[in-house]
């Protein structure tokens, strides 16, 4: 079966308003809006722009061009085969587009213009950073697959400058503007064209002392034209030069900034055309005059002899004089201009806009390497290597706790590499390396996937920008990222997201009513992330639905592991007894844990109404929240006082250490773990109440991101204290408080763990494993 | 002073005072007050925040009270005099679900000093047990008023369903609450109704809420409408905030000629679409009682409602199109069947000779129930 590639072209050329519609632009429009005229076998391709969302938006001309856009270049979000073709190599930072260069399995072709400031460092690389610059883009070049240089001069010099192999070179040449193959008109021609603009190098000099000192141009009243724009002191010191030679001031025009047509019109009333430049890549100005009929006289450099064969019709760039002998002679014998018209009719249409765009996909076409079949890791005789960037011990933050804990499994199957911006990170057996987080897993080659971690809080910022900027594979631990953006981000960028989010101005005041209350929050705040990451991983299905039913993009759930592994001996009642003891906890009274941070979000209050009711009904119960508390629990502490509780409820208030933490897991009675939003966000400590078979009360929604086992007992979204306590008083009169369902909880462990977690990521990431474990 | 205070009952009646409003619950409030019977004469009271505890309302403030429902206007003037302090003795009822913290601590005080005379009226428990018709905020600042009515002595019930709720979910007691006092349909105060083919209107009333499915009886109307069937909608009632669906849905509707909706009907207005109507048409997902299908089998008008409204249930089926769920497809299908004249007629006749209790009925039970306190 023929799968067609996904053909991913670099459009900042197009988004960028000095380019979008002349040079670079014009070619990359061109080369996409003719391709499947040009390769018929690319009638299905998906033609894909990669734009950067710092630069201007795609005007709708040039979005039309395109099947759909990316924002990062990311090879995960491309079916393979793939394609990448970059028109510009030279003119954008290319570490925006290095990921591409170094997956096997995407065919990448560059356009080559020229290498002028390469050999004319003195004029164009004067400053170090433009110098610093031109080079990295210049060594990233060499990186690319084909070389689709615009003319066979630049193709030679690529060949020698970069040596690159012949085989992987294919001229194409540069397409002529179909306005300048108009019908010539009748007019007369009655002026010489000089081809100019503001570059020393395009050598208007020559042609201007050439037509100031001809006595038969001057006689014969002759005007010359420049085209291109020029400051005024430009003007004024060409004018002094072709007026201190001989020149008649009256006949020197500058035609400054005419539009196309004005110009193909010019062209057409041209007795000559000159084009004395001393370099070029290509020379649109030759083959347009030539369209024109317009006999065109050309320095001699190479790109020129290219063009224009009859040498005798190439002057040399110093020679005024040759110059002038040509033009004199086209005045006096109109034959002779015919004859070169004649002669030149042959060359231009090779540079149709379609015969280049034909040259260029067939090309790229016939040297695409067909999909390779193993996997990144056979192919290469090794595990696939594989960038993991995340938060880590002892930064106190769940995420980071669980990205650790995943790492041994995730580095069986492949060679992990962790970048954190973690200070210090503990040590995490199973990473190959931990390294400071940075943009080189991006841009280096050695590795095969990248995934960044991603959740609500400053320990992921660094993460998030890399990722919006590079792409790559991301894990979302949060359901939404409002107070992500609100907070970190700034108010104005909260807008900006939330209004292309939901296609409408959003105002300031919207952002700061939805962060007051959640439950108002029309949209997730993740359409950066989901527009820049592929594959877009969540450990929620519910949120995974959202995002692909608000994005429209192909989200994906990965079931959450659990986290902290459990001896069943630990869990026995003896363990159990042991851990109640070491928290001076009585016999008699049940104890009602929450775990996690305590917060507005995770309906603590809700949980102190519950205990009152709890008690109203001579329940012998107290409530423990184990985990920090939100500011200084003073309102959660008032309500409790309110309803005489204070004696009740407890309140962990330093940062609860891992050994702590566990012994309440063990001498809990029944666990109550809430979420006040839904949007499908999950719960590292129900994971927790799950590993020890504690029999908990969830909210429906929490448990079902969760796919929480029968002893979770479900609670309806919204959180009802009526409703919790009799959950609470059911399970008590069941007698579920006295038991640890630890079949059911071995039951979960087996689908919900790290081996299976890593598989499941691993397939997410297109790495297979099979073939390694049977190894 | 206290030998003035036997032969009283003390109506909680703050809500009514300080926001009036067309709900449930202040037609409750209004229908008690007009068919009080005594012989204890009722004293209208609120709760004075500043002083703790309750004051009583001067005539003025009654008879306005009474006239009162329009949305638009200004709340009541509230006290008028302060009741003597021996409010332990005194017999008082609040007929009111409220979310005001000290009204909630007062009544627990006065309960907690043993005042043994208090008794309730309770609507309802569907913010607690049925969250999700509701703001996820605000659970906590609901759960005052529980804390106050389980410290209350004496609770009656608007229905079975109800009470069952409080035994259940509130108290966890099997034998707690007192009785359940069914409310009166006759309250629009309309003469019995009969068939006639030129009644065509179907009429929905009430608040527009997500939990009423008012948006299904549209869907049910429209693909009436898109097969060319007429069937004339009159929808009478206020439409909240958390009704962005429905509200989307009346909007496009504005033109449709087979439709009609009013946001703040008068009474007049009301009786007039009932006396036009064919059925009442009523879906709503839960009830504490139900008093709009009550009301118009009443009135001898047939209606077709969820089977379990816990007013429907207190009835024999007749003048009734029950519906096991709610669906547009079978509120559809219900609407086809009375647009036969023949089926609209039997139902007609049947409703007529339903009995509904009737507010003086209800008036005359809860007095002998608080009297005997």
């Amino acid at each position: 079966m023929t799968r067609w590639p996904d053909i991913l072209v670099d459009a900042r050329a197009l988004q960028d308003p000095e380019y979008s519609r002349r040079g670079i632009g014009r070619l990359t429009s061109n080369l996409v809006a003719s391709a499947r005229t040009a390769a018929p076998e690319l009638e299905a391709a998906r033609f894909l722009a990669l734009v950067d969302p710092a630069m201007p938006p795609l005007s709708p001309a040039h979005r039309a061009l395109f099947d759909a856009e990316r924002c990062a270049a990311s090879p995960a979000a491309l079916h393979r085969p793939a394609w990448f073709i970059e028109p510009s190599p030279m003119t954008h930072d290319p570490l925006f587009v290095a990921r591409l260069l170094g997956d096997s399995e995407i065919f990448s072709a560059a356009v080559v213009y020229d290498f002028i400031p390469f050999d004319a460092p003195e004029r164009y690389l004067t400053r170090t950073e433009t110098r610093l610059a031109y080079h990295t883009a210049l060594a990233w070049l060499r990186r690319y697959r084909l070389f689709l240089p615009i003319s066979a001069s630049t193709a030679a010099r690529l060949a020698t400058l970069l040596r690159i192999p012949e085989r992987d070179i294919a001229t194409a040449g540069a397409p002529l503007d179909p306005l300048f193959a108009a019908s010539p008109s009748s007019a007369s021609r009655r002026h010489v064209l000089v081809a100019g603009g503001a570059d020393p190098r395009k050598n208007v000099e020559c042609p201007l002392r050439a037509h100031a000192t001809s006595t038969a141009l001057n006689a014969a009243c002759v005007p010359i034209v420049v085209s291109g724009i020029y400051p005024p002191s430009e003007v004024e010191r060409l004018a002094a030069l072709h007026e201190a030679e001989g020149g008649e001031p009256s006949l020197l025009s500058f035609a400054g900034g005419i539009d196309d047509a004005g110009l193909a019109r010019l062209y057409r009333e041209s007795l000559a055309v000159v084009v004395a430049s001393h370099a070029e890549g290509f020379s649109l100005p030759v083959i347009e005059a030539m369209a024109s009929a317009a006999p065109v006289f050309a320095s001699a450099i190479p790109v020129h002899s290219e063009l224009v064969a009859d040498s005798s019709l190439l002057f040399p760039p110093g020679d005024p004089l040759a110059l002038a002998r040509l033009l004199e002679r086209v005045l006096r014998e109109p034959s002779f201009a015919a004859s070169v018209v004649a002669a030149q009719e042959a060359v231009w249409p090779r540079f149709r806009a379609e015969r280049v765009a034909e040259r260029f996909w067939q090309a790229i076409a016939a040297r695409a390497a067909p999909p390779r079949l193993a996997t990144v890791g056979i192919a290469r005789g090794s595990r696939p290597r594989v960038a993991l960037l995340t938060p880590l011990p002892p930064d106190r933050t769940g995420v980071a706790d669980y990205s650790a804990a995943s790492v041994q499994e995730l580095g069986r199957r492949v060679e992990l590499h962790l970048f954190t911006a973690t200070p210090s990170p503990a040590p995490v057996p199973g990473a190959t390396s931990i390294c400071p987080l940075s943009a080189l897993p991006f841009l280096s080659h050695r590795f095969d996937r990248i995934v960044g971690v991603i959740g609500n809080s400053e320990f992921h910022l660094q993460i998030f920008n890399l990722l919006l900027r590079y792409g790559g594979a991301a894990i979302a631990h949060d359901a939404r990222m409002l107070g992500f953006y609100r907070v970190l981000l700034g108010m104005e960028r909260a807008r900006a997201v939330a209004s292309a989010e939901l296609g409408r101005s959003v105002a300031p005041e919207e952002i700061d009513a939805w962060l007051a209350n959640e439950a108002e929050l029309p949209t997730l705040f993740l359409g950066e992330l989901a527009a820049a990451c592929t594959p877009l991983i969540f450990h929620s299905p519910r949120t995974a639905r959202l995002a692909a039913e608000r994005y429209h993009i192909p989200a994906h759930w990965l079931p959450f592991s659990l986290q902290r592994p459990w001896q069943t001996a630990a869990l026995r009642p003896a363990a159990r007894a042991a851990a109640r003891a070491r928290l001076g906890l009585s016999g008699e009274e049940i104890v009602l844990a929450s775990f996690g941070y305590v917060h507005e979000s995770k309906c603590p209050e809700e949980c102190i109404w519950a205990l009152e009711m709890l008690r109203g009904w001579g329940i012998a119960a107290r409530l423990v929240f184990v985990g920090a508390v939100q500011g200084d629990g003073l309102p959660l502490r008032t309500v409790a006082e309110r309803l005489a509780l204070a004696d009740r409820v407890q309140f962990l208030d330093a940062y609860t250490s891992e050994a702590a933490y566990r012994d309440w897991l063990l001498a809990a009675d029944l666990a109550i773990q809430l979420r006040r939003f839904g949007f499908g966000s999950i719960s590292g400590a129900l994971s927790d109440c799950i590993a020890v078979a504690l029999p908990t009360i969830a909210n429906a929604e929490l448990a079902e991101a969760m796919e929480a086992p029968s002893f979770v007992r479900t609670i309806p979204d919204p959180v009802s204290p009526v409703l919790l306590a009799n959950a609470a008083a059911d399970l008590i009169a069941e007698g579920a408080h006295h038991s640890r369902p630890l079949a059911a909880s071995e039951e979960y462990a087996a689908t919900h763990n790290f081996a299976r977690y890593a598989e499941g990521l691993c397939n997410l990431l297109g790495l297979e494993t099979e073939w390694r474990q049977a190894a | 002073m206290a030998a003035s205070g036997v032969n009283e009952v003390l109506i909680d009646l703050s809500e009514l005072v300080t926001n009036p409003l067309r709900t449930g619950i202040q037609r409750v409030e209004r229908e008690l007050l007009r068919h009080w019977p005594g012989p204890a004469s009722l004293v209208p009271c609120c709760f004075d925040s500043e002083a703790g505890t309750l004051v009583r309302l001067s005539d003025d403030t009654l008879a306005r009270l009474l006239n009162a429902g329009g949305e638009a206007e200004p709340p009541a003037n509230g006290a008028a005099a302060p009741i003597a302090p021996d409010l332990a003795e005194r017999i008082i009822f609040n007929p009111e679900l409220f979310y005001d913290r000290s009204r909630a601590a007062f009544y627990r005080r006065l309960c907690g000093a043993g005042a043994s005379r208090v008794s309730w009226l309770v609507h309802d428990f569907l913010p607690w047990l049925q969250p999700a018709f509701f703001s996820r905020r605000g659970a906590c600042d609901r759960m005052d008023y529980l804390l106050a009515l389980r410290a209350v002595p004496r609770v009656a019930f608007v229905s079975g369903e109800t009470r069952a709720d409080y035994r259940r979910a509130i108290m966890r007691d099997e034998q707690s609450g007192g009785p359940v006092f069914p409310l009166g349909g006759d309250g629009p105060g309309l003469p019995k109704q009969s068939f006639d083919a030129a009644r065509r209107d179907f009429v929905v009333l009430g608040t527009i809420e997500p939990r009423k499915n008012v948006a299904v009886i549209l869907e049910a109307f429209r693909s009436l409408w898109a097969k060319g069937i007429s069937a004339p909608l009159v929808m009478l009632g206020r439409v909240v905030a958390e009704a962005e669906r429905e509200r989307a849905m009346l909007a496009a509707l504005a033109d449709c000629p087979l439709f009609t909706f009013a946001e703040h009907p008068q009474e007049a207005t009301v009786r007039a679409a009932l006396c036009r109507a064919r059925a009442l048409v009523t879906a709503s997902a839960a009830e504490g009682f139900g008093l709009t299908p009550f009301e118009a089998l009443a009135a001898g008008i047939p209606v077709i409602t969820p089977a379990d409204l816990p007013s429907i249930r207190l009835l024999p089926a007749d003048g009734q199109l029950r519906l096991p769920g709610v669906s547009a497809p079978e509120i559809a299908a219900a609407v086809r069947l009375l647009l036969d004249d023949a089926t609209a007629a039997r139902l007609f006749a049947e409703a007529a000779r339903l009995h509904v209790p009737t507010w003086a009925d209800f008036a005359r039970d809860i007095s002998a129930w608080l009297q005997e306190a």
